[in-house]
């Protein structure tokens, strides 16, 4: 098989070119700069923590941007390249087939892009250590730098409610019989929603939330929580957490003074019940201030250590890199059939579409039969045509949207294996795959013999 | 080599041979090569002559693989050019040598070698011998975007034979090399064929052409104007010209035997034949008129009347 000896000969050669022509160089120097700059110019909220996030989200953030766009032009680049300089008729002259060419270049560049992106890991880990040699802890586990399992309360606002609310209102007056239900629909649920998460002074909020089944680290719980003050300052805030079953749920108290617009975690006084935790807060009348209201998303929740920083951090740099063999292969596609410059734009106005039909595509997910267009023209062939690549285009992007490993890390959620193995099957198996053959037999068709201009 | 050509297959045969190049939307721009037919047969050299565009390295190209021909039929080894296999028993020399500027010329050997069915000791050996048969072995460690043209050219003519080819295919294989380089690069084709390979070339260089090729075609836009054993071509027909002034069969024995006694050597009497670049040129002139529309370079006209100025006959001012 022909394969196994020449791929790694074009990927070796490929990943050699890209060292002697100091691309790594220039872009490991890039990521330098940036890690540590970020952090000078990115200002947290001041305490170690909030640091960290900052190196993790803004750093790891912009660095595999830099990256994104290393690895789209390289790919882009690749083949282009070797056809305009006519290094391809020479090696195309030996038994090598394009697929081999294609496969090899895209291993090249797989190459490339572990090196840049493990050098740039690794300064960025440095930096996480840096910052935390130069904080004066109080001992205790950082809330960032592991891995945590999230769990979520159990959702208490169901349509059913959302519904029943909107009726309510229609007799009431409140909605007029000319607006549909579904234009209400998000508006109420997100009010329900805010409701559900305000305590009221003198009053207690309830959540409940069912663990996941295997708990890590002999089954330690953290509460989690965020909160804005409806008084709309940052005075701290006094109240008790109280912990416990349906039965008894108020087994364990925690008093305490947190501050509003920020995470607080706790840690749970007690042993998890089986499946279902209580978690109650109360808002003393005494306290001045009013209202206390968990943010809608993740204002609580309760997290389980599993996994350690360093197996965390790994996994979500393993998902970006999957994501930068992603865009590895759909440059190389695009190279296989454009020049260079062609190449770059067409990729990304593919990319651009892609995250123009997620961001359209949000009406879609609420109710797949909603049309799409608001204002339809009077032709209503190419209203269902649009209709079609708006539907098409999201279903096709859809997958790629949930890797987003950035904003877990930074908070010290763990990121699951599950999570690398889908990335694995979605953005190689699926998409780099898939671009891999159109490319492969787009390459195979082209006619290879131009003369030197 | 030619008692075995008439029994073994021919190694490249190509016919009725057109190749169109088209635009981008897709109509015709060139008609480059219009029915070519030929054949090459094993342990033979093959030259293909024709002035700048007439097709040569269209058709070194629809032999590779790398085009593929409007119409017509081409086989390398009795396969199809796009066929990989055939590309184990081929060496190529490009037009023009392009090679990684960043390799060094021994890392560029290696890349192309790896290419091949070779284990790594026979890789290394291949190189090295290599390295030193086209006389780099000092510039080696080089980058060879450091080389001069002629040094590129020859790191092209090694890779070529890295697999010991059965098949070479230069293309003006002599371009840009000295002197003593396109001797050696004469004496490479001759040994090689001597051991029953196969080479097909294309050249400008008439004088090498002639000393070398067993036989050539002359492209002219396309076509093929002239094919054949070079001595053929050249040969001036039926006639036999001794360079003496007329004398009888007896007198000439005579006058050879005199010459051999005289000077220890036996003289060679054979038909004359004319320099090859008489001959190409014939082809050439006689093609222009028959071919209303070429689409290579034509000879050319008269000196630009600006660059003519101010010299004796051209009183402009
Ligand atoms: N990729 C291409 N697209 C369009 N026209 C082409 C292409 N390649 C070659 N041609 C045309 O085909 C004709 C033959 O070109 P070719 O390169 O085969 O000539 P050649 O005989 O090798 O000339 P030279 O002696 O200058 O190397 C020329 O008219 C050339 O312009
Ligand atoms: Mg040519």
């Amino acid at each position: 098989m022909t394969l196994t000896r020449n791929v790694p000969a074009i990927a070796g050669l490929f990943f050699r070119h890209c060292l002697r022509t100091r691309l790594v160089l220039a872009v490991t120097i890039l990521i330098a700069c940036i890690v540590l700059a970020v952090p000078a110019y990115v200002d947290g909220d001041g305490t170690t923590d909030g640091r960290i996030r900052i190196v993790l989200f803004y750093t790891l953030g912009l660095v595999s941007i830099v990256l994104s766009v290393v690895s789209l032009w390289s790919a882009c680049a690749a083949i282009p390249i070797e056809l305009e300089s006519r290094r391809l008729h020479l090696v195309l002259s030996k038994p090598v087939r394009r697929l081999e060419i294609w496969v090899g270049t895209w291993f090249g560049l797989l190459a490339l892009n572990a090196l840049l992106l493990a050098v740039a890991a690794g300064v960025i880990y440095l930096q996480v250590q840096r910052v935390l040699a130069g904080a004066t802890r109080d001992g205790g586990e950082t809330p960032v730098l592991v891995g945590r399992r999230l769990a979520r309360p159990i959702e208490t606002v169901t349509a059913e409610l959302v519904q029943a609310e909107i009726d309510a209102r229609r007799r009431s007056g409140h909605i007029t019989a000319n607006v549909e239900d579904r234009d209400f629909f998000p508006a109420i649920e997100y009010e329900l929603n805010v409701r559900a998460g305000t305590v009221q002074t003198g009053q207690t909020g309830r959540w409940e939330f069912m663990l996941p089944n295997r708990l890590k680290n002999n089954g330690a719980l953290q509460l989690r929580f965020k909160f804005a003050s409806s008084g709309m300052n940052d005075a701290p805030r006094t109240g008790t957490w109280t912990f416990g079953t349906r039965s008894e749920p108020a087994l364990h108290h925690l008093s305490g003074t947190w501050t509003p617009f920020q995470y607080h975690d706790l840690a749970v006084p007690m042993e998890p019940p089986d499946a279902l935790i209580v978690v109650q807060f109360e808002n003393p009348l005494l306290g001045e201030g009013g209202a206390v209201i968990f943010e809608v998303e993740d204002g609580i929740v309760l997290l389980n250590h599993e996994s350690g920083f360093l197996t965390n951090y790994f996994r979500a740099v393993l998902v970006i890199f999957l994501e930068l063999a992603f865009l590895a292969a759909l440059g190389l596609s695009a190279g296989s059939l454009f020049s260079q410059p062609v190449a770059v734009f067409v990729s990304y106005t593919l990319l651009m579409m892609a995250g123009l039909a997620q961001y359209l595509g949000i009406a879609l997910v609420e109710d797949p039969n909603l049309p799409i267009l608001y204002d339809p023209l009077p032709v209503p062939l190419i209203n269902a045509f649009v209709e079609q690549v708006a539907r098409i285009s999201h279903a096709v992007t859809e997958p790629i949207t949930q890797f987003n490993v950035l904003s877990r890390l930074s908070q010290g959620i763990l990121v699951p294996w599950s999570l690398v193995r889908n990335a694995l099957f979605v953005l190689i198996g699926g998409y780099s795959v898939t671009l891999g053959i159109f490319g492969v037999l787009v390459f195979h068709r082209r006619e290879i013999g131009l003369p030197r201009i | 080599m030619t008692e075995s050509a008439s029994t073994t297959r021919p190694v490249v045969v190509a016919h009725d041979l057109h190749k169109t190049f088209k635009d981008f939307w897709r109509r015709p721009k060139v008609h480059a090569l219009k029915g070519v037919d030929l054949e090459v047969q094993p342990g033979e050299i093959f030259g293909l002559l024709g002035p700048n565009g007439a097709g040569k390295s269209t058709l070194i190209k629809l032999l590779l693989g790398l085009l593929r021909p409007s119409s017509g039929d081409i086989r390398i080894f009795d396969q199809s050019p796009s066929d990989v296999r055939s590309k184990e028993r081929i060496g190529y020399l490009p037009e023009e040598t392009t090679l990684y500027r960043y390799l060094t010329a021994r890392e560029t050997l290696s890349f192309y070698a790896r290419l091949f069915d070779l284990d790594a000791a026979a890789r290394r050996e291949r190189v090295d011998q290599l390295i030193e048969m086209i006389g780099l072995a000092r510039a080696e460690t080089r980058v060879v975007g450091e080389y001069s043209k002629g040094m590129g050219r020859r790191i092209g003519l090694a890779q070529a034979l890295l697999n010991d080819p059965e098949l070479l295919i230069l293309d003006e294989p002599t371009s840009g090399l000295d002197p003593a380089g396109r001797r050696q690069i004469k004496d490479l084709i001759q040994a090689l064929a001597r051991r029953g390979r196969t080479v097909v070339l294309s050249s400008h260089l008439l004088a090498d052409v002639e000393d070398i090729c067993d036989r050539i075609a002359i492209l002219f836009s396309g076509r093929v104007y002239a094919l054949g054993r070079t001595r053929d071509l050249l040969e001036a027909e039926h006639r036999t010209r001794i360079t003496f002034p007329e004398v009888t069969e007896e007198a000439m024995r005579t006058v050879l035997a005199a010459i051999q006694t005289a000077s220890g050597v036996e003289p060679d009497v054979d038909r004359p034949t004319v320099p090859l670049e008489h001959f190409f040129l014939d082809v050439i002139e006689s093609a222009q008129q028959s071919e209303r529309d070429p689409t290579g370079a034509t000879s050319g006209g008269e000196l630009a009347p600006f660059l003519d100025r101010g010299s004796d006959h051209d009183p402009d001012p």
